[in-house]
């Protein structure tokens, strides 16, 4: 009975521990504190008319492309273009625009143009930052507005 | 029995993991995670051989040999260094996440030498360390439905859109295909019809937040274990991604729980669920509080 009592106590010991560490590391922060995370996935509901960054491809290989392309519509480059990743270490990077922040910008574009860009260099690429209505977006591909942030060159 | 599958799995994850192994071992950028933070960022590719090697020398000698101590948190200490490395570009992944804390819990079990004349007292000790595999996976989903919920209250008292509008379920799914340019089975169904999409998500927030007590609960095992299954079932189907080792989690802990009873009523599983004990001890309440009123007057 003692020892059941002592496994109960470890295992609610464990839980508040794990709470413990989330409420200290700070329930928004991020990065989340390896190993500790905080589960919050599709928490939130977008709006129906959003705003956020995208990695917009100029030139693949040297070559100057028509019309831009958005990373995540590449496929046509032999790019990981569909990586949930890629997604992320995007909005990562728009978020790093802000003054200040140039250094984690520059860390967070080198690791972006090293997992995702490397196999179509020379690259040249635009960030921007866009507004759209999420179920229009889906069904027409259309944006309500685009801009640019900063242009970029992977050798 | 649970714990010979949970490292014979290991193994074959491991082994499916080796596709992505050459490009991590091209990788010249890393930000890893910090248990991986003595790796020479400069020159990583040394450091990550070491890594994966340790991880597959783990992986195999847990799987051959679980009940030895040694080899459990060998196979611990190398599935969290491999994660430290994957997930040391730009975004953490959770794929294996309970995963790596069970392997961390399960370092707790008893010795070799005690595993092979099982006592009383060591079936108790492994069966408390497999229970608190299960408090903590659950709790996990609990996390996941409890800040469903706070979003959803947060935007709502912003006037924003919640998890309670008819189309919350139809905007997280446009947005979600739309940002990986992915196609899903029942993707464009569920942007176009609100309805169907509003019931998923309303029942997959209520199977996550209530998940820890249904850890409590052993009748609901079984339930639960396949419900989180059908959930990330619906990932897939949805939004065209899943977290292929839940599965075999769920399976293993839930679905095969050693505390679930072998039979139960549907009867005794339907109380057991959380709220409908309420509701009918409330019901009841109120019948037997209707009754005295009639008899007294």
């Amino acid at each position: 009975m003692r020892r059941t009592i002592l496994h109960l106590v470890l295992v609610f010991l464990m839980v508040v521990g794990y709470s413990g560490v989330l409420l200290a590391h700070g329930l928004n922060s991020d990065p989340e504190l390896f190993p500790v995370f905080r589960w919050s996935l599709f928490s939130k509901v977008p709006n129906q008319v959003e705003t956020n960054y995208g990695i917009r491809l100029l030139e693949v290989h040297g070559e100057p492309l028509a019309w831009g392309v958005y990373f995540e519509q590449s496929g046509g480059f032999g790019l990981n273009y569909s990586s949930p990743d890629a997604s992320v270490l995007t909005q990562a990077i728009g978020a790093a625009t802000t003054p200040g922040r140039e250094k984690i910008l520059a860390d967070r574009l080198a690791l972006f143009e090293d997992r995702f860009l490397a196999d179509a260099a020379p690259v040249r690429y635009e960030l921007v930052r866009r507004k759209y209505d999420v179920i229009d977006r889906y069904f027409c591909d259309c944006y309500i507005s685009e801009e640019v942030l900063g242009e970029f060159r992977v050798e | 029995m649970v714990i010979r599958a949970f490292y014979a799995m290991s193994l074959m994850f491991t082994v499916m993991e080796m596709n992505r192994w050459l490009d991590l071992r091209d990788s010249s950028v890393i930000n890893p995670q910090w248990p991986a933070a003595w790796i020479d960022a400069s020159s990583p590719r040394g450091h990550i051989d070491l890594i994966l090697g340790l991880f597959l020398v783990g992986s195999l000698s847990a799987a051959l040999w679980p009940t030895y101590r040694s080899f459990r948190s060998l196979y611990f200490v190398g599935l969290l260094q491999y994660m430290a490395v994957k997930n040391g570009f730009g975004k953490v992944n959770h794929d294996f996440h309970m995963w790596l804390w069970a392997s961390g819990l399960f370092v707790a079990l008893p010795t070799s030498k005690m595993l092979r004349t099982p006592t009383a007292r060591v079936r108790h000790s492994v069966l408390s360390v497999v229970w608190a595999v299960q408090v903590i996976s659950l709790f996990f989903y609990t996390l996941t439905g409890l800040w469903k919920l706070a979003h959803a209250f947060k935007a709502i008292a912003a006037s924003r859109p919640s998890a309670f509008d008819l189309n919350a379920f139809s905007l997280i799914v446009a947005d979600r295909l739309m940002e990986t340019s992915q196609r899903a089975i029942l993707g464009d169904f569920l942007v176009r019809n609100s309805f169907p999409g509003w019931v998923l998500f309303t029942g997959t927030i209520y199977l996550e937040s209530f998940a820890l007590l249904a850890v409590l609960r052993p009748r609901l095992h079984r339930l639960w274990g396949g419900g989180l299954i059908l959930f990330h079932l619906g990932t897939q189907l949805v939004m065209g991604f899943t977290f292929i080792p839940a599965f075999a989690f769920l399976g293993l802990f839930f679905l095969c729980s050693p505390f679930a009873p072998d039979r139960s009523s549907a009867r005794e599983v339907v109380a057991d669920l959380p709220g409908v004990l309420l509701v009918i001890r409330w019901w009841r309440r109120r019948a037997e509080t209707a009754s005295s009123v009639a008899v007294s007057s």
